[in-house]
């Protein structure tokens, strides 16, 4: 009987045990950038537009303040200058890696493309983590939503990292003519 | 040998004589994948070092009292606990770190490095001797991670943690940072390591050290001979 109950029930004290530690641990360890800029984002703001008065789209949800995305799966967060009518939008789209580009597209106040600057790049160093470099970026500065991104030619040996920053652009400029109006309000 | 000779053994047997990655052959999924810079190495190599530490501490601790029935559930349970623990704190103070690692964090749970000192040592040595073979295992798989992530960087990018290395920076490798150029770095590391610690191919592969040997029952020998 002993050898039957034994097992399971200190595999499950266990688990218990080692549940109970992780909910401390991540009580403990977690922090949340939810709704807040972070350093690197106020220097992505800084780097495209220069100074100026930045401030997150946030909702409140509850008791939890969160960005506003608009419903949009590749858009994480919204940042407005309200004074000079510019906006970046925070993206986190697939390259060769699921999630491997992060990055702010600024969008200036006559909607095209003032530059692009990555928060994090999870592609292939000297592959696909090329597409964050300055002479393919400036690229995608001065397009509209119009405008053909896919014009724009793919890198070498990162084909999959081109098109997904040019999807990221794409998408940004699309929640950008769609919702400029709730943007700046 | 004296106790104290045994006990600084099990702590420098991982370092050159046992390395798990380049005399072991274990853990060669995120040798691999993750060492194309000698940042990622270290930071791969720490984490796993981390969980080996802890994960060696709390099963020796729990040796007696976990039912030989259970032990290896019981030991991935405690294993995958530190496992995210390390990455929750990877995610909240070093993201950049944590998406170049990507899947490889979270899969050092199934390493084989850890599941095996776990089932091998720990189970069955006291806690002090099991976190000192812990931590060896660990620095040798860093040290074997950060070897490889270097030569890695250097030659397929010219740079080493981020810093351009003249002439190699206008002359990249880019076969380096693919995985074939991971597979050659490896060998020529493995090769390496065999000549300084002098270690020899056997005089004859027998049928007790293989692995298969159950299954064959010595048919690849009559083969050979026919």
């Amino acid at each position: 009987m002993k050898s039957k109950i034994m097992p399971p029930l200190v595999l499950t004290l266990i688990c218990i045990l080692v549940c109970g530690m992780l909910v401390i641990a991540h009580d403990a360890a977690h922090v949340d950038n939810k709704g807040v800029m972070t350093k690197d984002m106020k220097k992505g703001c800084s780097d495209i537009f220069g100074e100026g008065d930045y401030e997150m789209l946030t909702r409140k949800n509850g008791h939890d303040t969160e960005p506003v995305t608009f419903g949009e799966k590749h858009v994480d967060s919204v940042i407005a200058d309200k004074e000079n009518k510019n906006c970046l939008i925070e993206m986190t789209c697939d390259g060769y890696a699921k999630g491997g580009l992060h990055l702010l597209v600024g969008i200036d106040k006559e909607g095209k493309i003032a530059g692009l600057y990555f928060l994090s790049i999870g592609e292939t160093p000297g592959l696909g983590a090329k597409v964050a470099q300055k002479d393919y970026t400036d690229k995608f500065k001065g397009l509209r939503a119009e405008d053909d991104i896919e014009k724009i030619d793919t890198m070498t040996a990162a084909t999959y990292s081109s098109n997904g920053l040019k999807k990221a652009c794409e998408e940004a400029l699309d929640v950008y003519t769609l919702h400029k109006g709730e943007i700046f309000a | 040998m004296s106790e104290q000779r045994k006990t600084l053994y099990e702590f420098t047997k991982g370092i050159i004589k046992e390395n798990p990655v380049l005399v072991t052959l274990l853990g060669m999924c995120p040798t691999l994948a993750v060492t194309v810079l000698a940042e990622n190495g270290i930071g791969m190599g720490l984490a796993t070092t981390f969980v080996l530490v802890c994960s060696n501490a709390v099963i020796s601790l729990l040796k007696n009292v976990i039912p030989k029935a259970v032990r290896l559930p019981c030991f991935i349970v405690i294993i995958a606990g530190f496992v995210t623990f390390i990455d929750f704190l990877m995610q909240g103070f070093l993201p950049e770190l944590h998406s170049a690692l990507g899947v490889f964090l979270q899969l050092i749970t199934v390493n084989c490095i850890i599941l095996g000192r776990a089932e091998a040592f720990a189970s069955r040595n006291s806690l002090g001797r099991s976190v000192l073979d812990g931590l060896g295992m660990g620095i040798g798989f860093t040290l074997a991670l950060f070897a490889m992530g270097s030569v890695r960087e250097i030659l397929g990018l010219g740079s080493w943690f981020g810093m351009k290395i003249p002439y190699l920076c206008d002359r990249p490798m880019t076969i380096f940072i693919m995985p074939a150029g991971g597979f050659f770095v490896l060998g020529c590391l493995i090769a390496l390591v065999n000549k300084v610690a002098g270690k020899k191919p056997p005089k004859e592969i027998s049928c007790e050290s293989c692995p298969n040997a159950a299954m064959c029952k010595g048919q690849c020998k009559a083969e050979e001979g026919a």
